[in-house]
């Protein structure tokens, strides 16, 4: 258990940094938010018992509305949900090879 | 499941992926407990939106100011100085010859605006009452930028925000107690109404996001010429007249629809923009 709360703590920690760094240095040079694209990978990837791809979709997106005009909460429950229901479709209809060195939460 | 879908994971799976299909009925991804927690986070989400939004926005902008501006200009630093040069200093001697032989043109006016304005005893002499804010970061979605200054400084939603050369970027459309919200004239959906003081032509701007803006509603009887400076009009509300939006380009006149189109080639570059000034109007009309 502690060590899921430590592990959450620091995907949290490294999505805000992340999400700081692409918000303001990277905005001059992407037209994509590799963020997005990272966390869709992540949850294409994993594998789907996995909770890595929700913890971190529901992270991006609530970094998404606090540095938008978002309601907060909006994408974060969005992206939730985008990510149930992508690892739904993953594991019912399709199977990717998924990385076992993944670290789980 | 539609034969056709699963014949075409089969294919997937097996060629692309080589992989086989694996089907495991007995595991849900719906479970009862992500919903529960589903649900209790939408709970909290409202509450947190009801009581808590402008405090809470506010309280991790102030702790990720410091850390977002530094970062904002070596970015702005970094992309301005990776432009060609040598294209950048060849479109800046095209432009400066252009201004030159405008120059001498408003200078004329200036003298005959100064003579009217003093005629009609105008008390102008100063343009707009202005707030200095610095640039923190953009939204990654949408275009829009963080700036420093709030409701503590007198910052209310609708102001028009303007960098030097009386270049409009957009108005504020959120404010918390210490930053605002700047949504730009690009912002997808974005409409402001415009002219084009040359031909006398009234227009609509409209923003196509990822920092792009096209004019829409000109008259199919207007002559629209290519470089015409693009301003704000008083006809809107919402924009002071007269702040320059930028250049047009691209004009497309198509022979079945009612209007012309064209393209509004923007004169600011957010690489380049580390301070804006909001101007402070005393009434908003549309907002």
């Amino acid at each position: 258990m502690i060590k899921e709360i430590i592990k959450t703590l620091v995907l949290v920690v490294a999505m805000y940094y992340l999400f700081i760094f692409e918000s303001s240095y990277l905005s001059f040079f992407t037209f994509f938010s590799f963020l997005v694209l990272l966390v869709l990978l992540i949850n294409v990837l994993e594998e789907p018992q996995g909770r890595l791809g929700l913890v971190s979709a529901f992270f991006l997106g609530l970094m998404l509305d606090i540095y938008s005009t978002h309601f907060i909460g909006l994408m974060a429950l969005s992206f939730l949900f985008a990510s149930l229901l992508l690892k739904f479709i993953l594991f019912k209809y399709v199977r990717i090879p998924s990385l076992s060195w993944m670290p789980k939460i | 499941m539609p034969r056709d879908i699963l014949s075409f994971f089969d294919f997937l799976s097996i060629f692309v992926f080589s992989r086989r299909i694996v089907y495991n009925h007995g595991m849900k991804i719906f479970t009862k407990k992500r919903i529960t927690v589903f649900a209790f986070l939408l709970f909290c989400f409202i509450i947190i939106n009801a009581f808590f939004k402008d405090s809470l926005k506010n309280f991790v902008y102030s702790k990720s100011e410091s850390l977002m501006a530094s970062l904002w200009n070596k970015g702005g630093e970094q992309a301005f100085a990776g432009k060609n040069q040598e294209e950048l200093n060849k479109q800046l001697i095209e432009q400066n010859q252009q201004l030159l032989s405008q120059l001498a043109d408003f200078q004329k006016m200036k003298e005959e605006n100064e003579f009217l304005r003093n005629s009609l005893n105008l008390g102008l002499d100063k343009d707009f009452d202005l707030m200095l804010g610095r640039v923190i970061s953009k939204d990654i979605l949408s275009d829009s930028l963080l700036i420093n200054i709030g409701s503590n400084s007198g910052v209310k939603k609708g102001f028009p925000v303007i960098i030097s050369g009386k270049v409009l970027l957009g108005k504020i459309v959120d404010v918390y107690p210490s930053y605002s919200r700047v949504m730009l004239i690009t912002q997808k959906n974005n409409l402001i109404d415009v002219e084009i003081p040359d031909s006398e032509i009234f227009a609509l701007s409209k923003g196509e996001g990822s920092l792009s803006l096209s004019l829409d509603m000109i008259a199919r009887d207007k002559e629209l010429k290519e470089g015409s400076l693009v301003l704000t009009s008083a006809m809107g509300g919402n924009y002071p007249a007269g702040l320059l939006m930028g250049k047009v380009k691209n004009i497309k006149k198509i022979d079945n629809e009612a209007y012309q189109k064209a393209d509004i080639e923007k004169v600011f570059d957010l690489s380049m923009i580390n301070n804006v000034f909001v101007i402070k109007i005393a009434e908003i009309y549309n907002d």
